[in-house]
């Protein structure tokens, strides 16, 4: 009689034991789910406060590249003055290479003529080593500015290239 | 002047521009909205991701991953299903849904799962591997085996037949259909070299053959397996303690010394080092040396008990310290992938216990929902600092505004604009009269306008001298007849720069006025914007006080788990001492016994 009713309360031991580590690992996808909803309206909140729409510039960047090629790093200047420079991880190329776009930049400029200066280091499919510097001149009207760099790799033999697209 | 003032008031707006911008809500190209979003689920941000994916099929994949990334499964495999039912789900896709199956019901699964396997690319593969697994739970091993034969080579058709030999040996008295199947599996890793978990399932694979081969009596062929095992895994103490099993049973005793003298370097978490430490016992004492066979057992008890000493520490340094700063101060870095990779751990005691514990599937995901919910907390800490900063910011620039509103310095400009404009209206009603009447004298500008300037001046000296007098009005007369010829000349000029001057004012007064409605309605946009940074900052704090309650559920359980570990390892080990002692008492009696013996003969 005993031995049944031992082993009744063990299964109910395992069980909300279980239950217990499943509900934990419930509330924890639960709360990361809330934290993802929250870094959404903290990203708007954020892009709102700090980079109004109008006085907003964004530089975009992406890779048109056949395989061998890999970025190591990007630097970019607004006006003379070093606006960002990224180093890739493996992750990173990565999600370039499988169709991505980073956003690579995003600031406050005002309305008129700039100067935009981008320096791309990498590897080409020969192994060689090479950086690339191309300028380019913008102009900023009252609204939002958006361009693309796209990093043009995909000729066997050349160097690479820095196009850059506006994006209305 | 009217540029001046026009660069005064643009000063005012650069001290407020950045605040006072009008529109809100920045956008990204429609084009590069999903390209975005990809680089952001790539790069392991699915909450970046959710906000810029579109509402294309596109962007439905990206939605769905993301979701499945942040662990809102049902509402990810929602999409993901619709979109396989539509046959436009991607690869990415296949193997986010193939992840998000969990917790559905076991039928719908299969279901999926056998859509999947019709297709081709990982997803496909390892849906068939998971319905081979489920035809194993249902003992249909044909069944399974037909599914394993049609994939292709690689890391999942291997666990595949891995799972197939294990089932094998559950049912199987003879181990031959499942060392076929492990034949088959170590033969499908050969493609696979470098892929990840390859070179791990190889070991798993190489040691399971090696066991079963062992157990069925066959230690050539399990030898065959184990000397293929890698030394720089945590498994080395193991395979050597069997490799040497495979020469004691093959009476080799010498050969088997070697195996375990090798297994015993390793520190004693890990299965094999212990066994081998006492194996050296047993084979000096089956080889007829029971000298050396007290001295291996006395090393391996004082071993024993340094081990308990080890032990002794490691569970107090969790009490004092918790379970997982124990295991990521030992480490020294947060990820448990890492640590199960790092090889260091081969060579230290206390290290080894941690990677032992970690090996278990449970416990590494007892110590992800400790690191979760810290990386939760830390993010969220760092949120409720960045909403402070943006809250005093908001603030600062509030006051500034509601100051800058009332200011004198806004009503300065207004006024100069309103004395400019009657200036120019002035300006225009003298130059229409001079029009309309013919004043040709009102008009002329450069040096003509200066010449008759002169004239007029030394006219109204007075008290010139006749023939002075005369060459003035002759003179006049010259200057006026030059005016008249340039008359509608200079009428033109005038009205140009006179309209350009109206220009310019129109300008800045619409720019003062545009500035106003800005500067008018910066109070109400700072509020709202400081209304949102408050909502953010509660449910911050919302957040923040259910991720501690979690993060101490979390480590108090991985606390538990890992002491409840660390006293069965005691257990072990005194078991291990007990037998060792146990041992060396058995020598010591026999070598007593035959001293005894020996002693009686030379007395007779």
């Amino acid at each position: 009689m005993r031995l049944p009713l031992f082993v009744a309360a063990l299964s109910l031991l395992v069980l909300t034991s279980s239950l217990r580590a499943e509900s934990l690992d419930q509330q924890i996808a639960d709360l990361k789910g809330d934290v993802a909803a929250l870094n959404q309206t903290l990203f708007e909140l954020e892009e709102d406060i700090l980079h109004p729409a109008n006085t907003q510039v964004a530089v975009y960047l992406s890779v048109d590249a056949g395989e061998g090629f890999s970025l190591d790093s990007v630097e970019l200047q607004i006006d003379g003055r070093q606006a960002v420079s990224h180093l890739y991880t493996e992750r990173e190329r990565q999600a370039l290479a499988r169709g991505g776009v980073q956003r690579l930049y995003l600031g406050n400029l005002p309305a008129g003529e700039h100067t935009l200066s981008a320096v791309l280091n990498g590897q080409g499919d020969d192994s060689h080593y090479f950086r690339k510097k191309s300028e380019f001149r913008i102009s900023k009207g009252s609204d939002q500015a958006q361009y693309q760099l796209v990093v043009d790799a995909d000729q066997p033999g050349r160097e690479p290239t820095f196009e850059l697209q506006e994006w209305q | 002047m009217v540029a001046r003032h026009v660069g005064s008031w643009l000063g005012l707006c650069l001290v407020l521009w950045l605040p006072l911008a009008g529109k809100a809500v920045a956008s990204v190209p429609e084009a590069l909205r999903d390209p975005l979003a990809l680089w952001w689920l790539d790069t392991g941000e699915p909450a970046r991701a959710l906000r810029w994916a579109s509402s294309t099929p596109e962007g439905e994949t990206i939605v769905a991953r993301a979701q499945a990334a942040i662990g809102r499964q049902a509402e990810a495999r929602h999409t993901l299903m619709n979109r396989l039912r539509h046959r436009a789900l991607p690869e990415t896709g296949r193997q986010a849904l193939v992840d998000s199956l969990g917790g559905m019901p076991a039928v719908e699964q299969t279901s999926v799962l056998e859509t999947l396997a019709k297709g081709t690319g990982v997803s496909a593969e390892e849906a068939t591997y998971r319905l081979a697994i489920r035809d194993m739970a249902d003992e249909a091993f044909d069944r399974a085996g037909r599914r394993l034969a049609r994939m292709p080579d690689g890391y999942w058709a291997a666990l595949g037949y891995l799972n197939l030999g294990i089932a094998y040996g559950r049912v199987d008295r003879a181990p031959s259909r499942s060392l076929i199947a492990l034949r088959v599996a170590l033969s499908m890793l050969n493609g696979a070299e470098g892929t990840s978990g390859a070179a791990d399932l190889r070991q798993r694979t190489l040691m399971t053959a090696g066991l079963m081969a062992l157990r069925s009596d066959q230690p050539e062929k399990a030898a065959g397996f184990l000397e293929q095992v890698s030394l720089r895994d945590y498994r080395s103490p193991q395979a050597l303690w069997l490799h040497g099993l495979t020469h004691a049973r093959r009476d080799n005793q010498r050969a088997a010394m070697q195996s375990w003298h090798r297994a015993r370097k390793f520190p004693l978490a890990f299965p094999g080092a212990a066994e081998a430490m006492l194996g050296m016992g047993r084979a000096y004492d089956a080889s007829g040396y029971p000298g050396q066979a007290g001295e291996a057992y006395l090393k391996a008890i004082s071993a024993f008990r340094g081990e308990q000493v080890t032990l002794e520490e490691l569970i107090g340094e969790v009490r004092s310290d918790g379970a997982y700063n124990a295991l990521v101060g030992t480490v020294g870095g947060e990820d448990v992938e890492w640590f199960l990779e790092d090889t260091k751990g081969l060579a230290r005691p206390r290290l080894a216990y941690l990677l032992r514990y970690l090996e278990s599937g449970e416990h590494q995901q007892r110590v992800r929902r400790v690191r979760e919910g810290r990386r939760i907390r830390q993010s969220l800490e760092r949120r409720k600092e960045t909403l402070q900063t943006f809250r005093t910011m908001l603030e600062d620039r509030l006051e500034q505004v509601l100051q800058r509103q009332g200011s004198d310095r806004m009503t300065r400009i207004r006024k100069r604009i309103e004395t400019l404009s009657r200036r120019v209206q002035e300006a225009r009603q003298t130059l229409e009269d001079a029009v309309a009447n013919g004043r040709s004298r009102v008009v002329v500008s450069g040096a003509l306008a200066r010449k008759l300037a002169t004239v007029e001046r030394m006219k109204s000296a007075g008290d010139l001298p006749e023939q002075a007098t005369r060459r003035i009005r002759r003179l006049e007369g010259v200057l006026e007849w030059r005016a008249q010829e340039q008359f509608e000349l200079s009428s033109r000029a005038l009205e140009k720069a006179l309209s350009s001057v109206e220009q310019s004012l129109a300008a800045a007064r619409d720019s003062e006025a545009a500035f106003t409605r800005r500067l008018d309605r910066a109070p109400a946009r700072f509020e709202a914007l400081l209304k949102r940074v408050n909502e953010a900052a509660a449910r911050v704090d919302h957040l923040l006080g259910q991720a501690d309650e979690l993060v101490e559920r979390a480590e108090s359980a991985l606390d538990s788990d890992l002491i409840a570990f660390l006293g069965d390892q005691t257990v072990r080990m005194a078991e291990t001492l007990d037998a060792s002692e146990q041992q060396i008492a058995r020598i010591y009696e026999d070598l007593a016994i035959r001293n005894h013996q020996q002693n009686s003969g030379e007395a007779e």
